[in-house]
């Protein structure tokens, strides 16, 4: 065990949350260590066009085994989580940068107005882009979108257009993508080689802050003189303790829980690693007559929030919590070729009539490949308490440690929901001019493709007895343990999370620099 | 630390069977492509935990690689994904990945270069 000195503040995890909390904490002129498992990526040489390496290999995601305990099913074990591996991530990231609604706050301890300015900073940091007033189901804001909106595709364009014919209200999705962007179209599960794709990595480097890269933290433990400490591996194997006036928890939400549950961290009533939630999502796709190469700009294209809006069950649907449609999308998910031919027939269904391999599939293929667009579903999965995180019994990482058990079950009206609006996304398509149209059974399963988001497991609250976290990330009952990130969320929203994510960080960081003094 | 290698019989029932996937009737396919050597180095490198698993089906193959291929796709086979899955790489990877020979995949789809490929 090689013991270092004690510093003011340590972080676990530099993703999103850590990195913003550790660049702002160090700025305020305390010591930091930042620990991240993930390795230093070199832009250079890692985030370049090769299909194999980003969307066969998923190169900047981690693979490790986690367990799926589904609807009371069988545990199956797989990567089901897209977890960003990397100093500095989020990398592989789409660039959606929402702001919640005041009504997805309701239940959390803190309103619209606490997180305001903290978003307004967030996207600065981001450079997200936006069209001011155009959603008017969009989160009311002090200030205009830092930057104007991504210019559309042309053969997008269709799409917004059908949708105010159907009487809805399309918009550009608030995109995180920066000035440098050459639109080369390969942007979800890669990193951006042109420095465009916002993120933490850009804010990372400073006096006062030491990143340790590939460093596996394994238990936090007492470290004596009203300190804590972190027990971590080296890329060698080798055990390490780095103690801290203050720890910082910022993993992805359920590697928070696990690192909690491995070292019996938190409040004494059960709460760590409950209300799991992720996103539902599910997606349509129409192939059209001509060309409209969707893969040759970033995924910001059409946004319909129309059925979001805060409360869809106050206007008859049979679901309280809703979500969005992203258009323009290209089928894989992501942009290139192989990234699509190889989609299809798994996760991008076959118009009907089109063989599962031969000829027929390669001429489909090769022609469906510049003609089509894809309108891809996320909705709010529902906060349930029985639906949670554990430490598998049996099923054990790299390191040796017990992997993450996600115990998951749907609410039935995330199902319903999540018809709604894969309905609407086939709707769409269909009165936009597509000539093929197929869509995913409506299935808010996580795994596969949606899987990028979990939330909850250490919620943040006021009531010590139904919660983790105060609002700050501050873990009841303790004043010098933080967690930060997705996990401290009460709900998943009907948006991509990053924003919140980053605003959270920005308004805990003179918490932790005044916990550390 | 080489792990299974395929024998030259396996090698002809993985060809035939990658032109029975992504066949060149109506254009170039697997062949034209160049996709058996991607998919061969993937098998015999880090796809080496399927190659036992293959082995019958390639054997198969070299009698009839029709009906070897129809079967798997019927019966919802996994390996039939995977196979799928190698031709669509052989066929459209960057080239210097050893298949999608002078781009000739990506000419088909009328996919754009891509500048900033490295590898």
């Amino acid at each position: 065990m090689i013991a270092h000195d004690p510093v003011d503040v340590c972080i676990v995890g530099l993703g999103a949350a850590g990195g913003t909390i550790a660049s702002g904490v160090a700025a305020a002129g305390r010591s930091v260590v930042g620990l991240e498992a993930g390795p230093r990526l070199i832009p250079a040489e890692e985030f370049d066009a090769d299909e194999v390496a980003h969307t066969v290999d998923r190169q900047l995601l981690w693979d490790e085994p986690e367990v799926m305990v589904l609807d009371d099913g069988p545990p199956q074990v797989g990567s089901w989580l897209a977890r960003n591996r990397g100093v500095g991530g989020p990398f592989a990231w789409s660039g959606f940068a929402y702001r919640m609604l005041p009504s997805d706050l309701e239940h959390w301890p803190i309103a619209y107005d606490d997180l305001e300015p903290w978003y307004d900073r967030a996207e600065v940091l981001l450079d997200v882009r936006g069209l001011t007033g155009e959603n008017p189901y969009d989160a009311p804001r002090r200030s205009p979108y830092p930057l104007p909106p991504l210019p559309r595709v042309a053969g997008t364009q269709r799409l917004a257009d059908a949708a105010r014919l159907l009487g809805w209200h399309p918009y550009h999705p608030p995109a995180a993508i920066g000035p440098a962007c050459d639109r080369c179209g390969l942007c979800t599960f890669y990193g951006c080689h042109s420095g465009a794709k916002g993120g933490s990595l850009r804010h990372l480097d400073g006096p006062g802050l030491e990143v340790r890269a590939g460093t596996t933290a394994v238990e936090v433990v007492d470290g004596g003189g009203g300190r804590r400490a972190v027990r971590y591996l080296d890329p060698n194997g080798t055990a390490h303790e780095q103690p801290a006036r203050v720890v910082v928890l910022a993993l992805n939400a359920p590697y928070v829980a696990r690192l909690m549950l491995l070292s019996r961290l938190g409040p004494d009533n059960d709460q760590v690693g409950r209300h799991l939630t992720f996103h539902t999502g599910s997606m349509a796709w129409g192939v059209y007559d001509d060309v409209l190469d969707v893969d040759r700009a970033p995924a910001q294209q059409v946004g319909v929030a129309d059925l979001n809006e805060g409360r869809p069950a106050e206007r008859g649907a049979p679901f309280r919590r809703g979500g969005v449609l992203h258009g323009g999308m290209p089928a894989a998910f992501t942009g290139g070729p192989l990234a699509f031919a190889r989609a299809l027939d798994i996760t991008v269904p076959l118009p009907e009539g089109v063989p599962r391999y031969g000829d027929g599939l390669l001429r489909f293929a090769a022609h469906a490949y510049r003609r089509h667009q894809a309108i891809y579903t996320l909705g709010e999965d529902l906060a349930q308490p029985d639906n949670r995180v554990e430490l598998d019994p049996e099923v054990r990482d790299r390191h040796g440690l017990p992997a993450v058990r996600y115990v998951y079950r749907p609410h039935h009206e995330d199902r319903t929901q999540t018809s709604h609006l894969v309905g609407a996304a086939v709707k769409l398509l269909q009165s936009s001019g597509a000539i093929q149209v197929a869509a995913l059974p409506a299935s808010p399963l996580p795994g596969g493709i949606f899987a990028g988001h979990a939330h909850g497991t250490t919620r943040m609250g006021t009531d010590p007895g139904t919660s983790v976290a105060d609002d700050r990330g501050l873990v009841h009952g303790t004043e010098n343990l933080f967690v930060a990130g997705a996990g401290l969320f009460v709900t998943s929203a009907g948006v991509n999370p990053l924003l919140t994510i980053v605003a959270l960080a920005l308004r805990a960081v003179p918490a932790i620099s005044d916990a550390a003094t | 630390m080489t792990g299974p290698t395929l024998t030259e019989p396996e090698v002809s029932g993985l060809s035939a069977i990658l032109s029975e996937l992504l066949p060149s009737s109506s254009g170039p396919g697997a062949m034209e492509a160049g996709a058996l050597g991607y998919v061969r180095a993937r098998l015999e490198g880090p796809l080496n935990h399927l190659v036992e698993a293959l082995r019958p089906v390639l054997q198969r193959a070299t009698t009839d690689a029709e009906k070897a291929v129809a079967e798997l796709a019927a019966g919802d086979d996994p390996r039939f994904e995977e196979l799928r899955a190698l031709a669509w790489e052989g066929y459209l990877c960057d080239p210097r990945r050893g298949g999608n020979r002078d781009g000739v995949g990506w000419g088909r789809f009328g996919a754009p270069a891509r500048r900033k490929a490295r590898r």
